[in-house]
């Protein structure tokens, strides 16, 4: 039984750090489409300040986690999560969403025109 | 029964790990095309799914991680703060293509469709 959890261990371990792999090799070698990730779509500008903080918020976030992760003294539990990590994500969200929202009730209301293809 | 459940155990052991390799290899070889996997309908990437996918990947390895180093393994305790992260993540995923949703009908039913990503180049043949 114990070879058997082994090798499922193992498996699981082998087929998330190999996804997880070519994805990132994938993402920086541009096969999957990043292009736009910066863009605000909503008023047709190349670059959108908001979408910045997010990506810079997400990463951070991620890899604290991650060294919340390996850092923990007991690794068969999860860390606590601190509510600080929740107001930097919740609120890089927030930001985000209330551009995204403003822009559309502005267009929707004839405020600010659609933007240019 | 004991030999019946390590049986089990082993076939469906084998199964996945078969499962998992051809999947792996048909995303290596591009069967699996995984081009538009943050795009939206337009072929924009969205940032809404990027953020999506990393906090998924992250979750997914960190309690993969966490129930491999247990003795013996079992399912762990989920604190309400990473469920949260997930679900600030998801719901804003949601939120997001809500609000594009509205914005991509409002546009076209003005006569002025949404501008569409222009296609990739084709990737030149290899030498």
């Amino acid at each position: 039984m114990s070879a058997l959890a082994s090798v499922l261990r193992y498996e699981i371990w082998i087929f998330l750090t190999v996804l997880a792999a070519v994805i990132v090799y994938q993402l920086l070698t541009r096969r999957i489409i990043t292009r736009g990730l910066m863009r605000d779509k909503m008023n047709g500008r190349a670059f959108s300040p908001g979408r910045l903080q997010m990506l810079i918020a997400t990463a951070g976030a991620a890899f604290y986690y991650v060294l919340l992760i390996f850092a923990n003294d007991k690794p068969g539990q999860f860390p606590e999560v601190p509510s600080a990590l929740l107001l930097i994500v919740g609120g890089s969200q927030a930001v985000y969403l209330g551009g995204k929202a403003f822009a559309l009730l502005r267009q929707l209301f004839g405020v600010s025109p659609p933007p240019k293809k | 029964m004991p030999l019946l459940g390590l049986v089990i155990g082993w076939i469906l052991t084998i199964f996945l790990g078969l499962l998992g390799l051809v999947v792996l290899w048909k995303i290596i070889d591009g069967t699996i095309d995984l081009r538009y996997l943050i795009c939206d309908e337009l072929g924009w990437a969205s940032l809404s799914r990027f953020q999506f996918l990393v906090f998924t990947f992250v979750i997914a390895m960190s309690l993969f991680f966490v129930i491999a180093n247990q003795t013996p393994p079992s399912y762990p305790k989920i604190p309400a703060e990473l469920l949260a992260l997930l679900g600030i993540s998801s719901g804003s995923f949601v939120l997001s293509k809500g609000i594009q949703s509205s914005r991509d009908v409002s546009l076209t039913e003005a006569g002025n469709p949404p501008a569409e990503a222009p296609e990739p180049a084709p990737k030149p043949p290899n030498p």
